[in-house]
């Protein structure tokens, strides 16, 4: 079948930045799992109220955050975990969005592409599809080591805590995804769309501090469902929506281009 | 529907910001014809090929292939499942091996011709198992073409399909695609500067330049119709002017005058009147032709 | 192979080329009447040339009697190629002979010494060794 041969093409295009991000990922989440164990023995020693006391502000709150999230092994998960590791899963999603038909113009190759008898949107629609399904195992598959590892420091983490923050990582990590992908249509280097992508979601942390509503990342980092059980739908409907929008620009995009 | 036109463009412009590509481009590709599209660099071919194949849309006139109109998204598809296309580079992916860009290919096309593949596969001698980006230009171009001659394409579009290549190579090509259009019957139509090839293999022609066809039609007539034609007189050879339409080009040295014409015949006549001790016709290459088509001043 | 590759850059058609060959053949009775001609696609693919020229070269020589082409058989030397060829030669002699007679009478010499120019000619070397001697004599 045609479709499974451009998705392959498009799997061939990426694979070594997939495997390698959910490798490291995977790592890094089982890595903190084991963490767990030093970090369990030191915390109690920590007193809490001296350091509230010399530090106000923003500044305080973030660090009475921090100690009373790491009190228990879920909460040094989420704290350390999902939120210490988010911008490497951010960076990948990003990777993953890179590269595409425009960047395929730099080299001669893409005339033997769209001498193909598929459209653009056969040849885009099989990129955006593979490139999902890959932000999907990113998403899903290091969380799902916390359950499996946690039995063997004694600990235990829920199964579905562990869906539910894959959850808001995949949404999340598809708007990356979708902003990478569209300005990949704009760009004929690889470089641009993933600078211009990085400075932005970092524009959007920073943004986030004056404008909690656009944090997207404590709406991937799932810190809602931490703290009361319920998935942040808002944010995930917002996040979804935009990355639909993007995905669909950029597909437009590349109908209208002339190679 | 049995059209005998392959290709037809009618008034074709494309103009890319500043630079008007195209300036109302006509041309007529007979079916089962070897067609050679001659022209200077940047004279706009390869534009003409991007419209044709629906990668580039022209800012106004027609393009056909197969009686379709190509700026339409759906019959683009109708269309590219019948032609294949070998660009200028022959880039394939580097990051494929042989036999994974043929196994890539081979799902895109119903009429795909195993036999084709694997006959192509042992003459061409193509390492099925070695990396694209290892290989040669010369073994990439034949890649390249077995691509496009197993999908059972009844046109080939070829942007200068040998250059770059040895003459071994070159001649393995040529005869490729002899070969294709004699058993498939195929329409090949291709860009190319190597003129000798071109008449080896082409029965049409056409020149552009400027974005504009300025001599097209049957490799024969052509020939006919261009001469130069040798006129040695008794004395100093008269500056006359040619009064016949069509192009003319005049040398005078000393006692004779060549005049080489895209009206041979009515110009034959024309300079019989000035009576010369002797007037040669001889034949005139395709390289003269092009000269004389794309050098005239404006 | 019978038929060599013909010159692109010549200036000459190659369908030219290749009747040319072929007439050639015949006349030199390298192909003799009756005899099979290679068909269009495999001498294309071997020559390196339009399959079109081939087939157009093959339609003029059948057109002027030297080959005929049999539907679904090939083409084949015409059992009358040889005469038609010895024809042509004799044709294209005639008008050489037409135009030196022209030329001849146009200097004012007489159909009589024009016969006795061409006798004298063809008698051979010999003879004109005896005709210089006779002019050394006068």
């Amino acid at each position: 079948m045609a479709s499974r041969s451009l998705w392959n093409k498009v799997w061939m295009e990426t694979r070594w930045r997939f495997i390698i991000g959910v490798v490291m990922l995977t790592l890094l989440a089982g890595a903190k799992v084991f963490e767990w164990v030093a970090t369990s023995h030191l915390m109690p020693q920590i007193d809490a109220s001296l350091i509230s006391a010399n530090a106000s502000g923003v500044m305080g709150a973030v660090i009475r955050d921090a100690l009373e999230a790491q009190k228990d092994f879920r909460g040094f998960i989420w704290y350390r975990g999902f939120r210490d590791n988010l911008s490497i899963g951010v960076i990948f999603a990003i990777l993953l969005g890179c590269g595409g038909l425009v960047s395929e113009s730099a080299k001669g190759s893409v005339l033997f592409t769209l001498s193909l008898p598929v459209t653009r949107r056969d040849l885009f629609n099989a990129r955006a599809f593979v490139g999902l399904m890959q932000c999907l195992a990113l998403a899903m598959v290091p969380p799902l080591m916390i359950p499996i590892l946690a039995p063997a420091i004694g600990q235990q983490f829920a199964f579905v805590d562990a869906l539910a923050h894959g959850v808001c990582l995949l949404i999340g990590g598809a708007l990356f995804f979708g902003l990478a992908t569209y300005l990949s249509t704009l760009f004929t280097d690889i470089w641009r769309p993933l600078v211009i992508t990085l400075a932005l979601a970092c524009g959007v942390a920073i943004a986030s501090y004056a404008i909690p509503q656009v944090d997207v990342f404590s709406v991937m980092n799932g810190a809602q469902y931490y703290r009361t059980g319920v998935l942040p739908w808002t944010g995930l409907l917002a996040s979804a929506v935009v990355a639909t929008a993007l995905l669909y620009s950029a597909s437009e995009t590349l109908e209208r281009r002339d190679f | 529907m049995t059209d005998p036109t392959v290709i037809e463009t009618a008034a074709l412009r494309k103009r890319y910001d500043e630079v008007e590509a195209l300036r109302g481009l006509d041309l007529r590709v007979p079916a089962g014809s070897i067609f050679g599209f001659l022209g200077r660099n940047g004279a706009g071919k390869t534009t003409t090929l991007k419209v044709l194949l629906g990668m580039t849309r022209p800012t106004s006139g027609n393009a056909r292939v197969f009686g379709l109109p190509t700026h339409e998204p759906d019959n683009g598809v109708a269309i590219r499942r019948r032609i294949a296309f070998v660009s200028d580079d022959k880039d394939l992916y580097d990051y494929m091996t042989v036999g994974e860009i043929i196994a890539f290919t081979r799902p895109f096309f119903p009429k795909w011709r195993t036999d084709l593949e694997q006959r192509y596969t042992a003459k061409f001698e193509l390492p099925v198992n070695r990396g694209i980006k290892e290989l040669s230009r010369g073994t990439r171009t034949k890649l390249a073409l077995l691509l496009a001659l197993a999908r059972g394409a009844e046109l080939l579009i070829l942007d200068e399909p040998t250059s770059g290549l040895d003459p071994a190579v070159s001649e393995d090509v040529l005869q490729a695609l002899v070969s294709h259009v004699a058993a498939e019957s195929a329409t090949v139509f291709f860009s190319s500067h190597q003129l000798a090839e071109v008449e080896q293999i082409a029965d049409h022609v056409a020149i552009i330049d400027r974005g504009q066809t300025v001599v097209a039609g049957p490799l024969d007539d052509l020939r006919a119709r261009y001469q130069r034609i040798q006129l040695v007189f008794e004395g100093e050879a008269p500056d006359l002017r040619v009064h016949a339409p069509g192009s003319h080009r005049v040398q005078r040295k000393g006692r004779v005058l060549t005049v080489l014409t895209s009206s041979g015949p009515a110009v034959t006549d024309e300079l019989r009147g000035y009576r010369p001790v002797s007037l040669d016709v001889t034949p005139v290459t395709l390289k003269d032709i092009f000269l004389e088509s794309v050098r005239t001043e404006d | 192979m019978l038929l060599l590759k013909p010159n692109p850059s010549s200036g000459v058609p190659i369908y030219l080329q290749l009747m040319q060959q072929v007439r050639h053949a015949v006349e030199t009775g390298a192909l003799k009447p009756g005899e099979q001609l290679p068909s269009i696609r495999p001498l294309a693919e071997e020559l390196v040339v339009n399959p079109n020229t081939v087939a157009k070269a093959y339609r003029e020589l059948e057109h002027q009697g030297v080959i005929e082409l049999r539907q679904g058989a090939g083409a084949f030397v015409a059992a009358t190629a040889a005469t038609q060829q010895a024809t042509e030669r004799l044709k294209a002699a005639k008008v050489l002979v037409a135009q030196g007679i022209d030329r001849l009478r146009a200097r004012g010499i007489t159909d009589e010494e024009i016969r006795r120019l061409v006798e004298a000619e063809l008698a051979g070397p010999t003879n004109r060794g005896a005709a210089e001697e006779d002019k050394r004599r006068d």
